[in-house]
């Protein structure tokens, strides 16, 4: 569909277009009569795109529904939508050679004595060098992928000799020299090889009474990923001497970028809203080091799929490398994404705004790690919220983009629903648990302690730094799961409707009600509200009761050392150690509800406190309890706001749970026994004691919740989830 | 006959032709230039007659160089089909009146064409605004 531009001088553009190709050639200059005719019916037309735009409410971000007008909203607030992110994959290359050891001639054929035997070689290797070639294809079915760095002439230095021993043997050392490991990326590339239009040349303009050079430059192709454009120059420099093909790096933020004017070899990408462009400027603003008249600007642009690029079967070598080397295996780095929606646009620009670029507040650390694409839902809290108090230091955490499949079984006298999180489709019929996808990936690294395929986390925090102050240090915590599980009995089914019906029904309510309002750090379920959606749902005809059954998911990915460095009051509980090993969760609770007051003093019910017990935990499949009793002790050091007690796993210690009343957390820390215990260690649970292949829950009960006007607030890591809701048909 | 340039009539025009070719048009053009008050055509504050910054000032010496600099600016932005050869300012301060010639050339398909313009322009009279002269 074609739509009217909303700015006047856009409008007068295509109007005296439209005239000048009907043969009124006058239309160009300003004094004619067709002139002055279409700048007044483009200015009336404006009016009437304005005043529709008002009424519609298309120019305020938050109402805006056409996706231009989000555009426009968010770029008035200094907020740029992302393009298209590709799939990235870690390939694990082996060079191909002949495998010989016996002498070979000019021919390339072996040497052969007189009785026709091969010669062995002296020697016994050959030795080769073999390169890496920028711009490099891998193809994977009908998808291509890239390698987008530097040539590297010596990639490899191997003999047949080191091949035969990495491949046979299986010496580490000698694999680290045969196998090497690059980052492809995938897409479609253009290079002005293929197309000319990418090679542009830098030209002067009038603009009044002053000349400029051209800065900026539209690159006409749509889809081009985030990272998807590389630029070239060739220029002469003051000292005349011609600089070849140096490359420009694109500005790592939009607009203000402190290295912009000091490592002036940067250049901002804008996308051209209506054409859906994106365009190049090496100066923007004012800001930036302006190329020269003349330069040739050559770009290199990489079109994505986005989440459709995916590598399903075996990689490739294209080109006239696939006789010099080979692909051994892949890994997968980051999943491709589509353009940012139109929803997330509205979300994140105005928090982001909110930042003005950089990180002080907490707000600010959620705000700008939910704009990085691969987060989806994040946290964020300060050390002073810690349990012992950590200052000087901030904590994030965040989900990745999950695919949530709903997984339904019907019984005879049951219907089930299940929500699956990364959960691929051919493992749906048993139930192994699979971790996939619910934790951002950490660092996998090379035997020699270089970074193999740099981790999500460490992504984030290197992210951060950006836009943190520099004193401020920055740690990652998995976020702690708290799935819900339903079992609802509906006391009584309208006759018009079939009972499947009906449930699929609620059960499409509670997954709304979730989906929209519960599954988010920092957010709260409130039972009353749930209550009402489910009711007005049923009508007044039938009713509905159901219990709640809440379980926390440990992992041993959650396994984190801790390394206390004050030594607070807080610490008595924690006494000050290195290389603890711990799991960190927190929970909620609200005020009231726990804590009596009778005027002047103020006292913990320990009968309210959330109950974490649970049998058969863990692999060792001992009971996980607390002792709460021990939460009616004063705090040692008499201060009111904390009350201590113990954790158990059968006879053994294994942690602490804090009640903090100030910020209002239960802190529950699991604790290890390290990898190298210190004499003071009291805690011997080991983490295969507790963790196997799958994920362990424990249960989280909340004993005022017995009442319908129940509140479940979350805090910190800790984000709610619904996993299941079971119908008990009567 | 084939024209370089068209343009639609003026209204009013006695000639009743629909459009009109190029001298007429260049002619046209140019008149309109200095018929239009600045501000008139929307969203385009600068076009329109220069003069008027002119209007109850009082005439001196600096009065007939500043005029010629900015008739010569305004055909230089707006009307680059026409060259200037000669602008000639005569002022009758009696009658509180000016009389602006303007002679020009343009290139039209090789041939050079040549024509003046009449604007005259009154001070402190109840209609300063330029009468539209014959074609």
């Amino acid at each position: 569909m074609n739509v009217i531009p909303f700015d006047q001088q856009e409008i007068e553009t295509v109007l005296k277009e439209m005239l000048y190709n009907k043969g009124i050639t006058d239309v160009l200059y300003e004094g004619s009569n067709i002139s002055q005719i279409s700048s007044v019916i483009s200015y009336v037309i404006s009016s009437l795109n304005l005043n529709t735009a008002i009424n519609l409410q298309e120019t305020l971000l938050p109402l805006a529904t056409k996706r231009m007008n989000v555009l426009l909203g968010a770029r008035q607030i200094g907020y740029e939508a992302q393009r298209k992110i590709s799939y990235r994959y870690s390939l694990t290359l082996a060079p191909k050679m002949d495998l010989t050891d016996y002498l070979v001639g000019q021919d390339g054929l072996p040497v052969l004595d007189q009785a026709g035997n091969k010669i062995p070689d002296p020697n016994g290797r050959r030795v080769r060098m073999i390169p890496l070639v920028h711009n490099t294809e891998f193809n994977c079915n009908d998808k291509s992928y890239w390698y987008v760095g530097p040539t590297i002439n010596d990639f490899w230095i191997v003999s047949n000799y080191d091949i035969t021993k990495a491949e046979t043997s299986g010496v580490e050392a000698d694999k680290n020299k045969v196998f090497k490991n690059i980052q492809v990326k995938e897409g479609s590339m253009f290079t002005p090889r293929e197309d000319e239009i990418l090679s542009m040349h830098a030209e002067n303009y009038q603009d009044g009474n002053s000349t400029h050079t051209k800065q900026d430059f539209l690159i006409p192709y749509k889809d081009v990923e985030e990272d998807g454009i590389r630029v070239f120059l060739t220029y002469v420099d003051d000292n005349g001497q011609i600089q070849e093909r140096v490359p420009r790096y694109k500005s790592t933020q939009f607009l203000i970028d402190e290295n912009f004017t000091v490592n002036e070899d940067r250049f901002v990408v804008v996308n051209n809203i209506i054409l859906e462009y994106p365009v190049i400027f090496f100066q923007y603003g004012g800001f930036g080091n302006p190329i020269r008249e003349g330069t040739l600007i050559e770009t290199e642009i990489l079109v994505s799929s986005g989440s459709e690029g995916e590598a399903t079967g075996y990689f490739e070598v294209e080109s006239d490398a696939s006789s010099e080397y080979e692909v051994k295996e892949y890994k997968l780095v980051s999943k491709g994404q589509n353009e940012e929606t139109n929803q997330s646009i509205k979300e994140n620009a105005v928090v982001y705004h909110n930042t003005a670029n950089r990180a002080v507040t907490k707000y600010d650390y959620t705000a700008i790690i939910k704009r990085h694409q691969l987060i989806n839902q994040a946290a964020s809290w300060g050390g002073e919220e810690e349990i012992p108090k950590e200052r000087g230091h901030i904590w994030v955490s965040g989900t990745p983009f999950q695919e949530r499949v709903i997984k339904y079984r019907k019984e005879t006298n049951s219907q089930n629903f299940e929500i699956k999180i990364g959960y691929p489709d051919n493992v749906f019929n048993n139930d192994i648990p699979t971790l996939e996808n619910w934790y951002l990936t950490t660092s996998t690294f090379n035997p020699d302690g270089s970074v193999d395929i740099k981790g999500e986390q460490e992504t984030i925090i290197d992210y951060l730094d950006n836009y943190k102050m520099m004193t401020m240090q920055c740690h990652y915590r998995h976020p702690l799961y708290v799935d819900f599980n339903f079992v609802c009995d509906i006391v009584k089914y309208d006759i018009s409707k079939s009972v499947e019906e009906i449930n699929s029904g609620v059960f499409e309510e509670i997954n709304k009600y979730f989906l929209n309002t519960i599954e988010k750090f920092n957010s709260e379920y409130i039972n009353s509200n749930l209550q009402r959606i489910i009711d007005r749902k049923l009508s007044y005809k039938s009713g509905i009761t159901y219990k709640i059954d809440v379980q926390g998911v440990l992992c041993s990915e959650m396994i984190d050392t801790f390394n206390s460095t004050l030594d607070t009051l807080e610490t008595l509980t924690c006494p000050k150690r290195k290389n603890r090993t711990v799991i960190k969760c927190s929970l909620a609770f609200p005020f009231e509800d726990i804590f009596k007051s009778d005027g002047s003093t103020v006292t913990l019910d320990t009968s309210l406190v959330p109950r974490i017990d649970t049998d058969n935990f863990g692999v060792i499949q001992e009971k996980l309890w607390v002792d709460y009793e021990g939460l009616n002790t004063d705090f040692p050091n008499q201060n009111p706001n904390y009350k201590v007690t113990d954790i158990y796993l059968g006879q053994r210690k294994f942690g602490t749970y804090v009640v903090n009343r100030a910020l209002g957390i239960i802190e529950l820390t699991f604790e290890f026994l390290p990898d190298q215990p210190s004499l003071d260690n009291v805690y011997s649970v080991t983490p295969s004691q507790v963790f196997g292949e799958a994920y362990v829950s424990f249960n989280i009960e909340y004993p005022y919740t017995l009442d319908t006007s129940t509140n479940i607030p979350f805090i910190k890591n800790t984000i709610p989830r619904l996993h299941n809701v079971t119908f008990i048909n009567n | 006959m084939e024209y370089i340039y068209s343009d639609y009539q003026p209204i009013n025009s006695k000639e009743g032709y629909d459009k009109i070719y190029d001298i007429t048009s260049i002619k046209n053009s140019l008149l309109n230039l200095f018929l239009v008050q600045k501000g008139e055509v929307p969203g385009k504050p600068n076009v329109g007659n220069p003069l008027n910054v002119q209007v109850f000032d009082l005439m001196d010496d600096f009065t007939e160089v500043t005029l010629e600099t900015a008739i010569r600016n305004t055909i230089d932005t707006y009307e680059p089909r026409v060259n200037v050869e000669n602008v000639s300012i005569q002022i009758y301060e009696d009658l509180n009146r000016i009389i602006v010639a303007i002679a020009f050339t343009t290139n039209i398909d090789n041939r050079i064409l040549g024509d003046t313009i009449y604007i005259p322009f009154a001070h402190n009279t109840k209609t300063y605004i330029p009468l539209r002269p014959n074609l």
